[in-house]
């Protein structure tokens, strides 16, 4: 089947910007709660444990509390949304939101007030709101690309690039706001980064390749995302190869620039958009006709 | 129960938007946004001289194994004893996660302007009175009433046969069972229980 032998494209008008923007903030939000209690649990860093879990705890009650039910067209039904955990990616989203958002903030209690039960249990509930952060990204991921409707979502990939994309901002953004700590923490996070867009660059490479080779519906929609400013210059400019170069100087060179991690963190959050945009707008429905 | 289906005879289909215009009276389906629970295509392919103009009816195919079943996360989206698919409006939330796994476009919004026009043109008789996803429902209230789909009943060219899959001697099991009517896009394994003749 060629294109000239189908009925003409047809835009799939469910999920754009403000999808693209709830899954990265949902993505970020999970990504800092992760790494907040890693960095607390392992290395005692208390004040990334406090106030690295609350940042999270704002990423997440602007993506799910705000934009998640903002976007609904009836928000007061959104209860319902729990009605189909079983097989719906959207309920499992909102389960694990819940989760990790409420496990962060009992995590974070005992740094105000005093609960000995919350205190007793606080590596429970930093360990659920941490594994659900983890979580979050690779089922939203799923949930974009399980549909069978729009080839050029339905690849493993999505799951893979959203995450690494959301755990990236969170290595370059978690010593931006609170200083590396040491000489040693700073080539670990930078590694971090580096490793991430390495990843990164190997899963587009990739999905290029599910998306130019795959189905007629992936590869239409893959060249006319492939064409547009906002993802030239928006993902594979700012937010890949420069992440990847200034990270690799970084970590070649041992220069751990003042200004490095957080321009990799703004650099990486601009890329994530601008791809998750890119995706959800150049998905493409054909209409299912071989005439 | 039967299981019901519906065939489409692209052969004698002449475009002339009939269906559209008794669905859109039966369902009060919102036209002034250009929003169809059936529509029909017109395609025009070819270069000048050598032109063709093909009509294609398009409908919610009302799958066996529906992808927008399975991603509805409120189970707004139902399968009747009929074997159709219909939505709850009451917990349908307009998430559009069935509009995005539909292969066949078969959905769109019930917005808030089309309830409020369809509040305006029908009043307190309106069938859509709170913003969902809607979609054909193989006009289920008519079936009961031993009545065709709105659709069916008023094709000048008899294009559309509507009909139980399961009873060997309806038409629409013959021309399905005989492999002269086919589904869309087997390849999705959706299953559709809408079968084309071309």
């Amino acid at each position: 089947m060629s294109v000239e032998n189908t009925l003409p494209f047809e835009r799939q008008e469910a999920y754009e910007w403000p999808l693209a923007v709830y899954l990265l903030l949902g993505g970020i939000g999970g990504a800092f709660i992760s790494l907040s209690f890693i960095l607390h649990y392992l290395f005692s860093w208390s004040i990334v444990g406090n106030y690295g879990m609350l940042i999270g705890m704002g990423f997440f009650a602007l993506a799910g509390l705000t934009l998640l039910f903002l976007d609904l067209e009836r928000p007061l039904n959104a209860i319902y949304s729990l009605n189909n955990i079983k097989t719906s990616g959207i309920s499992w989203d909102v389960v694990l939101i819940a989760l990790s958002f409420g496990g962060a903030l009992l995590y974070v209690l005992p740094f105000y007030v005093s609960i000995p039960v919350l205190e007793s249990l606080r590596l429970l509930f930093g360990g659920i709101g941490a594994l659900a952060g983890f979580l979050f990204p690779v089922i939203s991921g799923g949930l974009i690309s399980a549909p069978v409707s729009v080839p050029l979502w339905h690849t493993p990939l999505l799951p893979v690039l959203f995450l690494i994309n959301s755990f990236g901002v969170a290595f370059s953004a978690v010593p931006a706001m609170f200083g590396p700590g040491s000489e040693i923490f700073a080539f670990i996070f930078n590694l971090a980064v580096f490793m991430a867009n390495l990843v990164i660059s190997g899963g587009f490479i990739a999905f290029y390749e599910h998306a130019h080779n795959g189905p007629v519906e992936a590869q239409y929609g893959f060249h006319e995302m492939w064409k547009k400013f906002n993802f030239q210059v928006g993902f594979l400019v700012v937010g890949l190869l420069f992440p990847l170069i200034l990270s690799g100087y970084m970590f070649f060179t041992g220069n751990f620039l003042s200004w490095g991690f957080g321009a990799l963190a703004v650099a990486q959050l601009i890329g994530g958009i601008a791809l998750r945009n890119c995706l959800l707008k150049h998905g493409y429905l054909t209409y299912p006709w071989p005439y | 129960m039967a299981r019901y289906g519906m065939v489409i005879d692209l052969r004698t289909c002449v475009g002339c938007q009939a269906c559209s215009a008794a669905c859109a009276t039966e369902n009060q389906t919102p036209y002034w946004s250009d929003k169809w629970r059936t529509r029909v295509l017109d395609i025009e392919k070819g270069e000048y001289p050598n032109t063709g103009r093909h009509f294609v009816p398009t409908i919610c195919m009302h799958c066996e194994e529906p992808a927008c079943l399975t991603i509805c996360p409120s189970q707004a989206t139902i399968r009747d004893e009929n074997g159709s698919i219909l939505v709850n409006y009451d917990t349908c939330l307009g998430c559009k996660a069935c509009m995005a796994a539909c292969p066949y476009g078969a959905r769109y919004v019930y917005d808030k302007n089309d309830v409020a026009k369809n509040l305006e043109i029908h009043g307190e008789l309106s069938q859509h009175n709170v913003v969902h996803i809607d979609k054909c429902t193989f006009c289920f209230d008519r079936v009961e009433r031993g009545l065709e789909p709105a659709c069916v009943a008023t094709c000048p060219a008899k294009a559309r046969i509507f009909g139980d899959l399961d009873d060997p001697n309806s038409e629409v099991a013959k021309l399905v069972a005989a492999g002269i009517a086919k589904p869309l896009r087997p390849d999705l394994n959706t299953k559709p229980k809408v079968f084309y003749i071309y």
